[in-house]
């Protein structure tokens, strides 16, 4: 059996095409990932801790004063199952796992909350509530010990996973410096970047859960914002050398890149960084990274489309 | 034919093809804009494209190849969301 020339071509350009999807399906993990996951765990699992204690307390306090009180133990035993696989996707590093387990382990600890708040209003003798405050206040004592030690195991990944995401992007500037692009607006990133490095002590070392997760919000958005400009840088790079070239989806990667760039630019706008966060930082970032993913799936398809017409 | 003797040609043919494709681009690239990594000027990247395939090619070869941009969200700190119950 022989393949025609012809056949052989498009078979061949087909086999080359898969590769190239191949190459792109591969992601860069910042190596410091499974720390920063370990330090989330710690604090939840200082959570869980408390959840225990506190369980136990009332638990027995009803014992001592002949109390009813509500039979927590299903709900227990699935906030231990998920806070396991938390750990199991922690340690590993996987952060599917662990954003599933987080998900199981957030939502039953808030029914915990709301079960303790229906149980407390529900006849309760005097005597049990003042057996119950009485030892609560150790409690919250340990619980603060333990998430300091969280936040300094959280500080030192903070630290680490920033680096990082700096060291790879200072790579990605030298790539395109390199090509003699424009790579401004990603420096300027980067020096936000570094600049948020300095506020990392500061924010772990409150010991305020909102202090922390204003950083995650910070670094989300610098994270965003980079990747946007060097879209526009490496667009900005293209354009002439593609209109130059003999690329059979000339034109259309040409118009679709003048339409990305135009939305790109739009969206750099809209969500210029800043480093106060206020109340609507969040729903800004979420809103900016729908649309921001949106652009970077229209920039990654540039890659099937130009690859398909060389 | 055998399959096996189609696998080879096919393999030895798409490094061939793949050479040629990269010598026509180092040459296709002579002419280009000069925005490439080989220099700003057409007549620089001339010389040294038109051999190997390299050089001139870098440029336009590479143009594709930068349309790769990771999809990943950062982390968003979930673990710090978990209430305690009983914590005033």
């Amino acid at each position: 059996m022989l393949l025609s020339a012809n056949k052989l071509g498009v078979l061949m350009r087909e086999i080359a095409l898969f590769l190239v999807l191949a190459a792109v399906s591969f992601a860069w993990e910042n190596a410091a990932t499974a720390d920063m996951l370990q330090s989330e765990y710690e604090y939840a699992a200082c959570n869980v801790q408390f959840a225990r204690d506190y369980v136990a307390l009332r638990e027995e306090c009803g014992r001592l004063h002949d109390t009813h009180v509500f039979d927590f133990s299903g709900r227990m035993e699935e906030i231990e199952d998920a806070l396991d696989d938390a750990q199991e996707g922690a340690e590993q590093g996987n952060r599917l796992e662990y954003g599933a387990a987080m998900f199981r382990l957030n939502a039953n600890m808030a029914g915990l909350v709301l079960e303790v708040i229906g149980d407390a209003l529900n006849n309760k003798s005097q005597g049990y509530r003042n057996c119950v405050q009485e030892d609560v206040g150790r409690l919250e004592e340990e619980l603060e010990e333990c998430r300091a030690s969280a936040f300094e195991t959280g500080k030192r990944a903070a630290h680490a996973y920033l680096a990082n995401d700096i060291e790879k992007g200072e790579s990605e500037v030298a790539e395109l410096e390199a090509m003699r692009a424009d790579i401004l607006g990603m420096e300027r990133v980067l020096d936000y970047a570094r600049a948020l490095d300095e506020d990392i002590d500061a924010a772990y070392d409150s010991h305020q859960v909102q202090e922390v997760k204003k950083l995650y919000e910070r670094h989300s958005r610098l994270v965003l914002l980079f990747r946007l400009e060097k879209m526009m840088s490496v667009i900005d790079y293209a354009e002439p050398i593609i209109e130059a070239g003999t690329n059979e989806n000339k034109e259309e990667l040409l118009e679709e890149m003048a339409d990305l760039k135009g939305d790109t630019e739009d969206l750099t706008e809209e969500c210029a960084y800043s480093p106060d966060v206020d109340s609507g930082y969040a729903a800004e970032n979420m809103r900016c990274w729908t649309e921001g993913l949106s652009l970077m799936q229209r920039f990654n398809a540039l890659y099937t489309l130009y690859w398909a017409g060389v | 034919m055998d399959w096996k003797i189609i696998f080879v040609l096919l393999a030895v043919s798409l490094l061939i093809a793949g050479c040629a494709k990269g010598g026509q681009r180092g040459g296709t690239n002579e002419t280009g804009t000069g925005n490439g990594a080989t220099g700003g000027t057409g007549t620089q990247t001339s010389g040294a494209s038109g051999g190997s395939g390299t050089g001139g090619a870098n440029a336009s070869g590479d143009v594709g190849s930068l349309f790769r941009i990771d999809t990943d969200k950062p982390l968003e700190g979930s673990g710090y969301e978990v209430p305690a119950a009983g914590e005033e």
